[in-house]
């Protein structure tokens, strides 16, 4: 039986999707100057892959080596990465926060700044009392449930640790503004505060673990979206012009879009992105309105199969599931058009809801004091003393 | 410093395939060449009369592998070669047909980055004596960075109408003792490994075995530390010792075939380790400190 051509224009049209997914991250790994991680992957025990990296969801680097020099060692590592409070966290916000938790079992000392001067300055919350809020009430124990050491992690909220804002002054004549502008784009820096923030600011939360006040000048590692490599770019400048050690990065894939699979996840887009605080029906109803990988008609998905790796459905499973041999068998039954999107998406509402709910007990549980172990409140003052 | 154990690779595989020849009907005469002049003449070097020593260190030490393991190797001086006529006319010729682009750029490669402007203020010199040196022979026996010298020897030799020869490159030396990290770190050592006749060459004395000061404990510390993949195209320092002491065995047994190894010994890391020390201890480090067989 010949295929029909409407189903074989739709087939084409996805695999062009799916070919642009594919270019998009091969054009950002050259484009950047990033390295793939295909060498130093040959090299990792299994036990140094975890789930992200044996999947590639974690594809490219600048000076990972160093990192994984003082892991093999058994010594501590330092590792940066913040959060703008502006939403509840979500399935996107899992695969860092997964991602941290792995590199705190390498011998990773973790530093979650809490960003809401961001959500402010950008316009996300219309107040900082807002943003702080959101931080303390919803962001932190959602953070701390995830299951992180309160003894190798700090969090801070930014507004509440205004020595950072010193530092932040402290490194402001290092760039300049059109330094700033190339990296950022003229769109983002609207303001005094945009400009403060994404400069100085974000840059001391960078830089800050390599003051005397936690041990002087180390690697750093900074786990980013692809986009946000430029600001790796500049703190690695500014560490340079402060006799620090360059930021280390490793560049992870976005956890698509359950609208679109070229876009990312947003917790400013709820159609988007299924929240930590979604309730089931909630989570049942965005998984059955999700872009998929197959075809409309059930008789060319049987005939055509599906792609897998567009399919907003399965990449859920695909950053989530940490059974790869289920995993495996999920994909190759997807893609042959065995088993049809009810049955992936059944599969899937099942597992998300379970991740969910088993995070939202946990989170149930954090008290004032688990939150108050994890803050950070050390003074910072050495680049003030005379 | 001392004699490193990976340089009895060298000796081990020249001895047993001119053996190997012999036994296939050719007559072959296998040499040795001590590159003095190249450290002696070396402007960064300053201890000249530690060099003279280490050559008669290593000339005596030369002596004791050919006797120990039965090999037909002789060994010649580079400073004692450089007074013969042919050796002179060699490198005449090489120089004047070493000036196209190709051959300028192979000659760069053969040069650790740190040491090119030097090379190059020498005008290469050390490149085109290896090249004048190699085209006397038929075959060289060389570690994998020589491939350099070895393609612009070939250029030279086509172009004044030479006789061909042939290259074959040994495997790289790594370091032992290091982890997986150490290799990610350093490029540079996952290609070409480190020099093996510079025990100090990288700075990793220490994480190389140096025949008579490196103890027993010190190698298997060495070798039980060692990052060991299963996947062979990646460096593993242990394989590599293994194969130094099975060639040392095949040498003492009088087996005489070229060696093949299975993947299937990269597979078991713990059998690969232990018998690699067994092996060292009972086909190296013994017979050199008895002296005989």
């Amino acid at each position: 039986m010949n295929n029909n051509p409407t189903d074989l224009l739709e087939y084409k049209e996805k695999m062009e999707i799916k070919g642009k997914i594919d270019q998009y991250y091969k054009s950002q790994e050259m484009k950047n100057g990033l390295e793939s991680l295909k060498r130093i992957k040959s090299y990792l025990p299994d036990t140094y892959k975890g789930l992200y990296i044996m999947r590639n969801i974690v594809f490219a680097h600048l000076d990972f080596g160093p990192i994984l020099e003082l892991a093999a060692e058994g010594r501590e590592f330092t590792v940066v990465s913040g959060l703008n409070p502006s939403s509840p966290l979500h399935l996107g916000h899992k695969v860092l926060f997964d991602i941290l938790l792995f590199l705190q079992s390498l011998g990773g000392r973790i530093f979650i700044p809490i960003t809401n001067d961001e959500s402010f300055v950008d316009g996300k919350t219309k107040s900082l009392s807002e943003s702080r809020r959101i931080a303390y009430q919803e962001i932190i124990p959602s953070i701390i449930a995830f299951g992180f050491d309160p003894e190798k992690t700090h969090i801070f909220v930014d507004s509440d640790y205004p020595d950072l804002y010193n530092f932040a002054i402290h490194l402001s004549n290092k760039f300049s503004l059109p330094e700033v502008t190339t990296v950022f784009g003229e769109n983002s820096l609207n303001t005094p505060g945009q400009i403060f923030y994404r400069s100085a600011v974000q840059m001391s939360q960078i830089l800050m673990p390599q003051l005397p006040e936690f041990g002087g000048p180390k690697p750093v590692l900074i786990p980013v979206g692809v986009d946000q490599h430029p600001y790796i770019l500049l703190a690695r400048d500014t560490a340079k012009k402060m006799k620090l050690v360059p930021s280390s990065e490793l560049v992870f894939k976005f956890l698509p879009s359950l609208r679109n699979p070229e876009n990312k996840m947003s917790g400013s887009k709820p159609e988007t992105a299924i929240y930590l605080t979604d309730t089931p029906d909630v989570i049942r109803h965005k998984i059955d309105k999700a872009y998929t990988g197959s075809l409309s008609s059930l008789t060319a998905h049987r005939k055509l199969g599906a792609i897998p790796e567009i399919c907003s459905v399965f990449s859920l499973f695909f950053f989530h599931h940490p059974d790869k041999n289920l995993v495996s068998r999920i994909y190759r039954r997807y893609k042959s058009g065995k088993m049809t999107t009810s049955e992936l998406k059944e599969i899937v509402k099942e597992f998300i809801t379970n991740i969910i709910l088993d995070h939202q007990d946990k989170k149930k549980n954090i008290t004032a004091n688990n939150i108050n172990s994890f803050l950070l409140k050390k003074p910072l003052r050495s680049f003030l003393e005379y | 410093m001392g004699v490193t154990i990976d340089s009895l690779k060298y000796y081990f595989f020249l001895g047993l395939f001119q053996k190997f020849l012999r036994q296939a009907g050719l007559n072959v005469e296998a040499v040795i060449n001590i590159a003095d002049t190249a450290s002696i003449t070396n402007r960064e070097v300053d201890d000249k009369e530690g060099l003279y020593s280490l050559r008669s260190q290593r000339v005596s030490f030369l002596e004791k592998i050919i006797r120990v393991y039965g090999l037909d190797i002789k060994a010649i001086f580079m400073s004692e070669f450089a007074e013969k006529v042919e050796y002179r006319q060699k490198l005449e010729t090489v120089k004047n047909y070493s000036n196209s682009k190709t051959v300028k750029s192979l000659l760069e490669k053969t040069v650790l980055r740190n040491r090119l402007k030097q090379e190059k203020d020498s005008g290469y010199r050390y490149s085109l004596e290896e090249i004048a040196l190699s085209l006397l022979f038929n075959i060289k026996i060389g570690p994998p960075r020589e491939i350099y010298y070895d393609k612009a020897a070939l250029i030279v030799s086509k172009k004044s109408e030479g006789d061909t020869f042939f290259g074959i490159y040994l495997t790289p030396t790594y370091p032992l003792g290091k982890n997986f990290a150490y290799f990610i770190i350093h490029p540079d050592i996952e290609q070409f490994g480190v020099t093996p006749y510079k025990a100090g060459s990288n700075k990793l004395e220490d994480f190389r075995i140096i025949l008579g000061k490196t103890s027993i404990g010190k190698l298997e510390e060495l070798i039980n530390t060692s990052f060991i993949s299963t996947n062979p195209a990646l460096p593993n320092p242990v394989f590599d010792l293994y194969v130094i002491s099975d060639l040392a065995r095949k040498l003492l047994t009088k087996d005489y075939s070229l060696p093949v190894y299975s993947l299937s010994l990269l597979k078991n890391i713990s059998f690969l380790k232990t018998e690699t020390i067994e092996n060292v201890i009972k086909y190296i480090y013994k017979p050199l400190s008895e002296g005989q067989i």
